[in-house]
């Protein structure tokens, strides 16, 4: 084992803990956001491109851009700080996650030997991996849907917190189009 | 193994259903709600015809799109999961056509739940470890956006939140699992050829099984880390519960067995998992005593539930009893319609609730007598908690007998105790159970005794789900014959 590949793991399960452990929700995300780059480092170190590239792209971009949308919902203080800046915050998180796939993807070709080996990698990607590919290609979609969900819409703060046994609630109680009674 | 495009059919067909359902609902058209439904109740049928028509020919089978590299393998486990999965489905699709659970975003919500679906069938072919966890994100991913669905509520925020984190930390620990199997292999994934890998060596492998299991164990809900369970189930609209409690949970379960399923003899997979299942159906069931929110004390007892499943699976593979698997097989398939069916049932009551005048609509205090306004939910949930305590001749009784028959097969006191544990349990259940019971045919109270009938779109999915617990009861060889191929594919180390 590399040095290199021993630091990719150490600062994997030293930034998982750190996102455990923090307090503050934006350490957190970042920190889980950097356990999954120190993993994707991790998986091309060990001859693992297609690994990498998927958990980059997923994991350290959409998981991170997701979980800015949920605290943004949130009564927390950093929700406020990015609900101020909420534009900014979803281009800098859609950027973030362009960016993390465009690194990774710049530095396997940067890594490997010749030219071309984007192509090779893409071949290799549709080639191999094609299934996995296209249920990426899902996943990436379904994320998005989730982050539109996530922003249409701020809730009513008045709303009572969560306990064990509280008052009522409309959980189950949407308006419908439900015609007739059985 | 047979080469066939026809081993991709049910993906691709939820995978279009998936598009196609957020582009129709994109239309702006006063029909366009409805369609979207309709369009999603199709791709379920397609995917669910083409497993059938997969579940008939020689398995197993595998396809990769252009021809080589890792496609799918469709084996009988991965047809097991895809029925499983395309009937709940079908259940809460069709639930939702009435309107109560998608907020007013019909074109986000059937994606989310076609995803949901498509994960689980995914799981179920995947053809190696790695194409196990891309499905298993995708099942997750949908599972992120459909807890926190109703985004105005703090609550349901909240729950979403917690969920998250904590799943977004299994995943991280699942793929660093499996990456250590890949380091250790020297680069192999596929089920087979890292049994074969993996057979030497127990350091790397050891640690591997660990964080498969506490990785994909989040999503599972085993005992210490469920605490996401709770309010994730209470507050995700009634058809996501279902979806959640009937088939992602389990369906976790199944993908953390499956992944796990590839270790040699020599690591005692089978021990740790007897110990988390016994942990899980214990502290599970002790966690749902005393609980009066009805759709909370469903949520908790979700937990023993996966507890009986991880205890089976455990069970089978310490001592290779295939009839424990089989138990545990046999409990996912009728958890799927128990719940299922229980977790709909109470959204239906809450929808007309709603409108009336009564404190707590989830209260069991304040359901008291709804059996007799609204019968077909209050009985589906009545049938539904008997099955889940396990009463003959329910769908619950036949995996739990399994598992205690598989359990008393361990030699000694051991195998006897491990049976009373599960038997203790399902008495232990009742302790929360039989109150449901009484609650809902209780003497009802002026505001619940002024309530409609259940509506007609949400009783017919209930009713189905109601109908297959019974079913499954009366003739598990219905079941039984689904379940079996599975086993043998797991026992076998999953893949030829």
């Amino acid at each position: 084992m590399t040095t290199l590949t021993a630091a990719a793991l150490v600062a994997t399960v030293g930034l998982a803990v750190v996102a455990v452990a923090a307090r503050d929700f934006l350490v957190s995300i970042l920190s889980l956001s950097g356990a999954s780059v120190g993993l994707a480092v991790y998986f091309y170190l060990a001859g693992a491109p297609i690994a990498a590239v998927f958990e980059a792209v997923v994991a350290a971009g959409l998981v991170t851009v997701l979980f800015l949308m949920m605290i943004s919902l949130t009564d927390a203080e950093t929700a406020t700080l990015i609900e101020g800046r909420k534009l900014p915050v979803v281009g800098l998180a859609l950027g973030a996650l362009l960016g993390v796939s465009l690194v990774v993807w710049g530095w396997l070709g940067g890594l490997s030997t010749g030219g071309g080996s984007e192509i090779e990698l893409a071949e290799a990607l549709w080639a191999e991996r094609s299934v996995d590919l296209l249920a990426v290609t899902v996943l990436l979609f379904v994320g998005v849907l989730g982050i539109v969900r996530l922003t249409a819409e701020r809730f009513d703060a008045t709303d009572e917190p969560i306990t064990g046994d509280r008052g009522p609630t409309d959980a189950d109680g949407a308006s419908g189009n439900t015609e007739g009674d059985t | 193994m047979t080469e066939t495009p026809l081993s991709m059919a049910p993906l691709l067909a939820l995978f279009a259903g998936i598009f196609a359902t957020y582009l129709v609902g994109r239309i702006r058209h006063k029909r366009a709600s409805e369609a979207t439904g309709v369009v999603a109740i199709a791709s379920l049928l397609v995917a669910l015809g083409a497993t059938w028509s997969l579940w008939t020919a020689p398995l197993p089978t595998e396809y990769a799109i252009g021809g080589s590299g890792v496609g799918i393998q469709v084996t009988a486990l991965g047809i097991f999961l895809s029925v499983v999965a395309c009937l709940l489905g079908l259940a809460v699709a069709v639930y939702a056509t009435a309107g109560t659970d998608d907020e007013g975003a019909t074109e986000l919500y059937y994606p989310l739940l076609l995803a949901a679906v498509a994960g689980v069938v995914g799981i179920g072919f995947a053809a190696d470890l790695f194409s196990l966890y891309v499905f298993f994100e995708v099942m997750a991913v949908a599972t992120y956006a459909l807890v926190p669905f109703a985004v105005e509520r703090s609550t349901a925020v909240e729950a979403g939140f917690k969920y998250v984190v904590m799943n977004a930390v299994g995943s991280l620990l699942a793929i660093f699992g499996i990456s250590l199997v890949y380091a250790e292999t020297g680069g192999t994934l596929a089920y087979g050829p890292v049994a074969d890998a993996l057979s030497g060596t127990t350091g790397v492998a050891t640690a591997a099984v660990l964080f498969l299991v506490v990785g994909f164990g989040v999503k599972a809900a085993i005992v210490p880390l469920h605490t996401w369970v709770p309010d994730a189930y209470a507050e995700s609209p009634a058809g996501a519960s279902a979806l959640l409690a009937g088939l992602a949970t389990p369906a976790a379960a199944v993908a953390m067995i499956k992944a796990l399923s590839v270790f040699p003899g020599a690591i005692p997979v089978g021990l740790v998992l007897v110990v988390f299942g016994a942990i899980t159906m214990t502290v599970g069931n002790f966690l749902a005593l005393g609980q009066r929110d009805l759709k909370r004390l469903l949520a908790y007892s979700s937990i023993p539930h996966v507890g009986y499943v991880i205890f089976g699976f455990g069970i089978g593979f310490h001592g290779g009893f295939s009839v424990a698997v089989d138990g545990a097989l046999f409990h996912v398939l009728a958890n799927a319609f128990m719940k299922g069916g229980a977790f709909l049932a109470v959204g239906a009551i809450g929808y007309r609730l709603a409108s009336a005048d009564v404190a707590n609509p989830r209260h069991l205090d304040d359901l008291a007598g709804i059996g007799y306004r609204m019968p077909i939910a209050a009985g589906a949930i009545a049938v539904a908690v008997l099955a889940l305590a396990g009463v003959p001749p329910l769908a619950g009784f036949w995996g739990k007998l399994l598992i205690v028959v598989g359990a008393a097969e361990v030699s000694g006191w051991v195998g006897v105790a491990l049976a009373l544990l599960v038997i203790g349990n399902s008495f232990l259940s009742l302790g929360y159970y039989l109150p449901v019971l009484r609650s809902l045919f209780a003497a009802p109270d002026d505001a619940v005794g002024s309530v409609a009938r259940t509506p007609t779109l949400l009783a017919i999915p209930v009713l189905g789900l109601t109908a297959g617990t019974i079913l499954l009861g009366i003739v598990p060889s219905v079941g039984f014959d689904l379940v079996g191929p599975a086993t043998d594919v797991l026992l076998s180390g999953v893949m030829p």
